[in-house]
C-alpha cells in the first residue's frame, strides 16, 4: 500500500513547476498547439529511427533542445529535474546490453570499444532527447491543451484520458519503482540492482501497480462527475505562417535524416 | 435512503466478492460497514455509485441505479477514498474541491462558494491555498472529505477513513464526521472509530452480510468478533 507522505511530494512539485511554465508568453507558447505536437512527434520518431550504432548522426540533433530551450524561456533546471527520472529505465535497458553485446567496434587510444558500450550511449542520448523534446512541448502547451489538440485530431478520448492520468502520475511511477526497488534490494543479500532474471517480473509488476493506481484515480474523478471528455475548445485556426513553419521544420528534420 | 438489495460483484478473474448483499440506511444514519481485509468492503462502495459491474439492485432517493442514472447517483452519493492521493490531483487545494462542482456544470463563482463552505464546515478554511501534495496525512483525509462536501451529496461513503492517522487527526476527523448532516456508510476494521461513530453496524465477512444490528450490541461479543476475523 503506498504511504501518503513517502517524499514524492518533491518529484510532484516538479511536474507542477513544469506545467507552470505552460503559462509563459514566448512567440512557442504562442504557436497554434497542432504545429508544436506536431514536429515533436516527427523529431522523436527521427530520432529513435537510429541504428544503434549511429551515435555520431545522432548528435547534431542536441540542436533541437538546444534553440528550444532558451526560445521558451523555460528553466533549464526545472527540466532537468523532469528528465532525471526518466533515466534509470533506459539505463536498465542499456546495460544489458553492455553485458550481452561484447565484440569489438572499434578501438580509442588502444581501449577497445565494444558494440554494446556504444548502443548503451546511444539509448541513453536518445531517451535525453526524446525526453527533453516531450518535455518542451508540455512546458510550451500544458498537458490540458494538449489533451484538447489529441482529442480534436481523433484519437479517442479513453486513450487521450489515460495519458493525462498517466502523465500526472508519472511521479507516483516512480515512487512506486523505487519503493519497489528498495524492498527487493533490501531482502537480496549482495544485490545492488535487480538481477537480470528478475527484470521481467520487477517491470511486470510496476505495470500492474501503476495500471491499478490509474484505475484508482480514474474511478475517483468519475464519482466526481468528469466524464472523460476533454471539451475541444475551439481554438484559433493555423496562420499561414505556422504551416509554412511546420513544413520547414518537418522538412529540415526529414532531411538531416535522409542525408548521410 | 440508500437501499440495497441482493447485489453480488465477480471480479473478471472469477473471484466473487459479494454475494447477495441487501441492507438499507435511514436518513442522517451513520452506519459501519466492518469486516477483516478482503471482506469485500471496499468492493462493496465501489458497487454502489456504479464502478464495477454486478447484479442486483440499488436505489437512492428513489433513483434507481443504472448506466445511464450512474453520473445522477454520484451527485447524490460522495465516496471518499482510501488513499487521499488517488482523489487529490491539482495543485491547490481550492482546485481540487472546485473540480466535482464544475464537472457538474456550475460556474466559477457558484464553485468557489462551495468550496469555502465546504472548508468551512470542516474549520479548514487555512488549507486553501496549500498544495495537496505537500499536506500532512490528517490535513489530506479533511480535504479529501471538502472536495465531496462540496458537491453536496445526500450520502457519505467512506472507505477505511481512519487509515494513515495518527491519533490526533483521527479524533479530529471522528469530531468532524460526527457534525456532518449526511448519512454516512463508513468501512472500515476500526472497531473503536465504529463505537464512536455509528449507531448500527453491518458485519461483512467473505462478501456476505453475517450480522447486523445496533453497534454496542454487536461489537461487545468477543466471540462473535472472533469468528468474523475481527
Ligand atoms: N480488482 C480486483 N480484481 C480481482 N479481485 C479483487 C479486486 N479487488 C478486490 N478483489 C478481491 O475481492 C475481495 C474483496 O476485496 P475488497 O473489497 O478490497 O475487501 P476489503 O475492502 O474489505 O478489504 C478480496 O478477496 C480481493 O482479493
Ligand atoms: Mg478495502
Amino acid at each position: 500500500m503506498p504511504k501518503p507522505d513517502s517524499g514524492f511530494s518533491g518529484h510532484i512539485a516538479g511536474l507542477n513547476a513544469l506545467e507552470l511554465c505552460a503559462c509563459g508568453n514566448t512567440f512557442l507558447h504562442r504557436l497554434h498547439p497542432f504545429v508544436k505536437l506536431t514536429t515533436t512527434i516527427f523529431y522523436v520518431v527521427v530520432v529513435l529511427s537510429f541504428g544503434p550504432l549511429e551515435i555520431g548522426r545522432l548528435l547534431p540533433y542536441f540542436f533541437y533542445p538546444a534553440i528550444l530551450i532558451p526560445l521558451s524561456e523555460t528553466p533549464l533546471k526545472i527540466l532537468l529535474k523532469r528528465l532525471l527520472p526518466a533515466l534509470p529505465f533506459s539505463l536498465f535497458g542499456g546495460l544489458s546490453n553492455v553485458f550481452f553485446n561484447r565484440a569489438p567496434i572499434m578501438s580509442i587510444g588502444g581501449m577497445m570499444i565494444t558494440g554494446g558500450e556504444i548502443s548503451f550511449v546511444s539509448i541513453m542520448i536518445k531517451t535525453i532527447l526524446s525526453v527533453s523534446a516531450i518535455l518542451l512541448l508540455v512546458s510550451t502547451t500544458g498537458i490540458d491543451e494538449l489533451s484538447r489538440q489529441l482529442s480534436s485530431m481523433g484519437i479517442p478520448n479513453i486513450l487521450v484520458t489515460q495519458l493525462v492520468i498517466t502523465y500526472r502520475y508519472l511521479s507516483v511511477l516512480v515512487d512506486e519503482a523505487r519503493s519497489m526497488f528498495t524492498s527487493y534490494v533490501l531482502r537480496s543479500p549482495g544485490a545492488r540492482g535487480v538481477r537480470a532474471g528478475h527484470m521481467g517480473f520487477f517491470v511486470g509488476s510496476l505495470l500492474l501497480r501503476s495500471i491499478d493506481r490509474a484505475e484508482r484515480v480514474y474511478s475517483a474523478m468519475r464519482c466526481r462527475g468528469f466524464t472523460g471528455y476533454y471539451r475541444p475548445r475551439a481554438w484559433r485556426r493555423i496562420t499561414f505562417p505556422e504551416l509554412a513553419c511546420l513544413g520547414v521544420v518537418c522538412g529540415a528534420l526529414l532531411l538531416s535524416r535522409c542525408l548521410r | 435512503m440508500l437501499a440495497v438489495n441482493g447485489i453480488s460483484v465477480t471480479y473478471p478473474d472469477g473471484n466473487l466478492a459479494l454475494d447477495s448483499v441487501s441492507f438499507a440506511i435511514g436518513d442522517n444514519e451513520r452506519v459501519a460497514l466492518i469486516g477483516a481485509n478482503g471482506a469485500g468492503k471496499s468492493t462493496l462502495l465501489r458497487a454502489i455509485v456504479g464502478l464495477l459491474p454486478m447484479s442486483g439492485e440499488i436505489s437512492v432517493c428513489g433513483v434507481k441505479l443504472s448506466k445511464q442514472t450512474a453520473s445522477e447517483i454520484r451527485k447524490i452519493i460522495g465516496i471518499v477514498f482510501q488513499n487521499p492521493d488517488d482523489q487529490l490531483f491539482t495543485m491547490k487545494v481550492r482546485d481540487d474541491i472546485a473540480f466535482g462542482p464544475r464537472n457538474f456544470g456550475l460556474s466559477d463563482e457558484e464553485a468557489e462558494r462551495l468550496v469555502d463552505s465546504a472548508l468551512e464546515q470542516l474549520n479548514a478554511v487555512h488549507l486553501k491555498e496549500r498544495t495537496p501534495y505537500k499536506l500532512s496525512a490528517g490535513e489530506k483525509r479533511i480535504v479529501g472529505i471538502a472536495a465531496i462536501l462540496a458537491m453536496n451529496p445526500k450520502v457519505l461513503l467512506l472507505d477505511e477513513p481512519s487509515s494513515f492517522q495518527d491519533p490526533r487527526s483521527r479524533r479530529i476527523l471522528i469530531g468532524t464526521l460526527r457534525s456532518l448532516r449526511q448519512a454516512q456508510l463508513v468501512a472500515t476494521h476500526d472497531l473503536d472509530l465504529a463505537r464512536s461513530l455509528c449507531s448500527r453496524v453491518i458485519v461483512l465477512r467473505d462478501g456476505r452480510v453475517r450480522a447486523e444490528g445496533p453497534t454496542d450490541e454487536i461489537l461487545s461479543d468477543d466471540g462473535r468478533l472472533e469468528e468474523y476475523g475481527l
